[in-house]
C-alpha cells in the first residue's frame, strides 16, 4: 500500500515537471536574465551599426563629392586641349570618322595580293596625300586623333615600301646602241619578256612619259612587276587610247 | 525493499525541486520577448544597409581612382600637344 503511495507521488511529480519544462521550451527556454543580457547585448551592436552606418553615409557623400570636382577638373582639362588645338569636340569626332575611314580603305590594301595592291597603287598615293593634308591641320595634334593618324601613317608608309620592293628600275639606254623604246624594254627577257605589256611601263612613269613615243637615254623608269601578265584595266585603257590615236593619225 | 523505498523518496525530492526551479524561474513576457525580436531585425537589417554602403563605398572609391588616372593621362596628353603644337609655329 506504501509503495503505491509512493508511486502516486511520482507520477505527480513527473507531471509537474513535464509541465514545467513545457513552459520553458515555449519561452525559448530564456530566462528573464538571458533576456535582459541579449536585450543589453543587440542595444549595444545596434547603436555600433547606426554609428558606423552614419560614418559610412558621411564618407559616400564626401566620395560623392570629390567625384563631381574631380570630373569638373577633368572636363576642364579637355576643354583647355581643344583649346589649344583651336577645335570643337565636333570636329575632332569629324577627323576621327575620317581618320576611320582611311584605316579602314587601308585595312582593304593590305589584304590585298602584290599584283593587286600594285594595280591599286593610284589609291595607296591618294591616301598618303589625305593623311599628309591632314597632317598639316593643327587640330590632329588632338590625343584623339594624333596616334591614330601617326599609327596610320606608318601603315600606308609600309604599303608604300611594298610596292617600293615591287618595282625594278631600268635606265634608259640610246637608241643607236641599245634601241631602246616602251616596246622593245617590254620585250626584253629580263623585263617581261613581252612587247605587248609595254603601256605597264608608260602607266608606272607617267610623271615622266608624257608622250610613250618618246623617252630618254638615263632615264631611270619604274618597271612594275609582270604579275599574271595581264594588264590592269587602267593600263588596258590608256593602251586603247593610244592605239586608236594611231589609227586616226593623231600620233 | 527498504532500499528501493528510499531511492523512490530521493527521485521524488529530486525531481519535484527542480520542476519547481524550472516552473518557477522568473521569465520575459510575451510583450518583452516581442522588443527583442524587433531589436534583433532591426539589428539584421543595420547590417544589410551596411552592406550595401560599402559596396557603394567601394564603387565610389574606383571611380575617384579612374577619375585620377584620367585627369593623369590629360595633363600628359596636354604636354605632349602643347609639344606638338610648338612644331608647328
Amino acid at each position: 500500500m506504501k509503495y503505491k503511495s509512493l508511486l502516486y507521488l511520482l507520477v505527480a511529480a513527473l507531471l509537474v515537471t513535464t509541465f514545467a519544462v513545457s513552459d520553458v521550451v515555449a519561452q525559448d527556454r530564456m530566462t528573464r536574465d538571458q533576456w535582459q543580457q541579449q536585450m543589453s547585448e543587440f542595444t549595444q551592436k545596434r547603436d555600433e551599426l547606426r554609428q558606423q552606418l552614419n560614418s559610412l553615409e558621411s564618407e559616400i557623400n564626401g566620395l560623392n563629392e570629390q567625384i563631381a570636382a574631380k570630373r569638373q577638373e577633368y572636363q576642364a582639362c579637355r576643354e583647355e586641349i581643344l583649346a589649344m588645338v583651336g577645335a570643337s569636340e565636333a570636329e575632332i569626332m569629324s577627323l576621327v570618322e575620317r581618320i576611320q575611314q582611311l584605316e579602314n580603305q587601308v585595312s582593304g590594301l593590305e589584304r590585298l595580293s602584290d599584283s593587286d595592291l600594285l594595280a591599286r597603287r593610284g589609291e595607296v598615293d591618294e591616301i598618303k596625300k589625305a593623311i599628309d593634308e591632314l597632317k598639316m591641320n593643327r587640330q590632329t595634334a588632338h590625343p584623339d586623333v594624333y596616334d591614330r593618324l601617326m599609327a596610320l601613317d606608318q601603315r600606308v608608309n609600309n604599303l608604300l615600301d611594298r610596292l617600293e620592293k615591287m618595282v625594278q628600275i631600268y635606265t634608259v639606254g640610246t637608241w643607236s646602241r641599245d634601241r631602246d623604246c616602251l616596246w622593245n624594254i617590254a620585250k626584253k627577257g629580263e623585263i617581261y619578256n613581252n612587247a605587248w605589256l609595254w603601256p605597264r611601263i608608260w602607266q608606272a612613269n607617267r610623271d615622266q612619259i608624257r608622250d610613250p613615243d618618246i623617252i630618254h637615254p638615263g632615264q631611270r623608269l619604274q618597271v612594275p612587276p609582270k604579275g599574271d601578265g595581264h594588264m590592269t584595266s587602267e593600263e588596258q585603257q590608256a593602251a586603247n587610247r593610244y592605239y586608236r590615236e594611231v589609227r586616226e593619225g593623231l600620233r | 525493499m527498504k532500499f528501493f523505498k528510499l531511492m523512490m523518496t530521493y527521485a521524488f525530492v529530486i525531481i519535484t525541486i527542480s520542476a519547481l526551479l524550472m516552473g518557477c524561474a522568473r521569465r520575459p513576457s510575451a510583450e518583452e520577448l516581442a522588443q527583442l525580436q524587433d531589436l534583433r531585425a532591426e539589428v539584421a537589417a543595420l547590417e544589410r544597409e551596411i552592406s550595401a554602403k560599402e559596396q557603394e563605398k567601394s564603387g565610389l572609391q574606383q571611380q575617384v581612382s579612374q577619375l585620377d588616372q584620367d585627369m593623369r593621362k590629360c595633363a600628359e596628353d596636354k604636354e605632349k600637344v602643347r609639344q606638338r603644337l610648338q612644331q608647328w609655329n
